[in-house]
């Protein structure tokens, strides 16, 4: 197979995995769990009956939030799915034009938002996005290489908090950037005369 | 420049000339409704549901037909919303664009016409 029938063939794998790929996530109080595809399409709702007494705009918040998380989680399955059936490079080519992947989003927004402050600090009844947990733990579970030190322990009462505290320790590590091209003429400059040697 | 490379500039350009409609006209929401207006969804296309607004009645009628009923007025929002993408970009995009939002799951079918601020029908 060539590598553009390969690519025809990826092109064609996409449309089928983000239609197949569905994720499902759960509200921090437990009320409600809903079941989304990668396109935006509920495939089901649960809601516990408890949920009800909390009154008709919180249900529908409650929803609403919830399924943005289950759609988040379903588009990064497919990406997941995508790299693993393509591989890296061919996942990175349709990242080029349909976007960076949920998990990656997310990493970028809070890098550069800085670590949390104290003043910042979610309420308890306010569900919060990032508080939410992943629908599918035992999926993605965080890489941990044997020997590898924990990347940020738990702060102490009485040191300082260093500036890095603040990274999220379990969220997947980024792709790192590939290596820049080496397109200049060192070698070339280092030794001007190599070819007139003998 | 590959067959990627090449796909993802037609993406691109076709991008921003949405980009600049939708900076004009408003984004591109769709909406629907039960037939009791228990509950209502907006949504954008390819998106998860923007808002939902649930009637105080709705309530009454227990959580497991009441997360029944979300999943089927949201289907019908998403289905209003990409009704309403391809009547708004039918002036910018080829009907080979237009065929391939039908294949990724966009379908023109019909817009739901029972939000208007009247019952009577407008001139067509």
């Amino acid at each position: 197979m060539s590598v553009q029938e390969e690519r025809i063939s990826a092109a064609d794998r996409l449309t089928d995995v983000l239609a197949r790929v569905v994720g499902t996530a759960t509200h921090p109080s437990g009320l409600v769990t809903v079941t989304a595809s990668a396109v935006g399409a509920l495939k089901a709702v649960r809601i516990q009956p408890a949920a009800l007494g909390q009154g008709p705009d919180a249900v529908g918040g409650m929803v609403t939030e919830t399924a943005g998380l289950a759609v988040d989680a379903a588009v990064q399955t497919s990406y997941n799915e995508l790299a693993k059936s393509l591989g890296d490079s061919m996942a990175m080519a349709i990242e080029d034009f349909a976007g960076p992947s949920p998990f990656a989003r997310r990493a970028e927004a809070e890098q550069h938002a800085g670590p949390p402050t104290p003043g910042s600090a979610p309420q308890p009844g306010s569900a919060p996005r990032g508080g939410l947990r992943p629908p599918e733990p035992s999926s993605r579970p965080t890489p941990t290489i044997p020997g590898d030190p924990p990347r940020a322990a738990p702060p102490q009462p009485g040191r300082p908090t260093p500036p890095w505290a603040g990274q999220r320790t379990g969220a997947p590590r980024s792709r790192p950037a590939p290596p820049p091209e080496d397109d200049d003429d060192d070698d070339f400059f280092a030794d001007p005369f190599r070819g007139q040697r003998r | 420049m590959d067959e990627t490379q090449r796909a993802a500039r037609r993406v691109a350009d076709v991008e921003a000339q949405v980009s600049q409609h939708i900076a004009r006209t408003g984004p591109v929401l769709g909406r629907a409704s039960s037939s009791d207006g228990a509950v209502t969804v907006v949504t954008a296309p390819g998106a998860p549901p923007r808002e939902i607004r649930i009637s105080p009645g709705a309530l009454n009628m227990g959580a497991d037909a009441l997360g029944a009923e979300i999943v089927r007025v949201a289907a019908r929002a998403s289905a209003d919303a990409a009704a309403r993408m391809h009547q708004s970009l039918a002036r910018l995009t080829d009907p080979a664009t237009s065929k391939a939002l039908t294949e990724i799951g966009f379908p023109a079918g019909g817009i739901e016409d029972d939000f208007g601020d009247t019952y009577l029908r407008g001139p067509r």
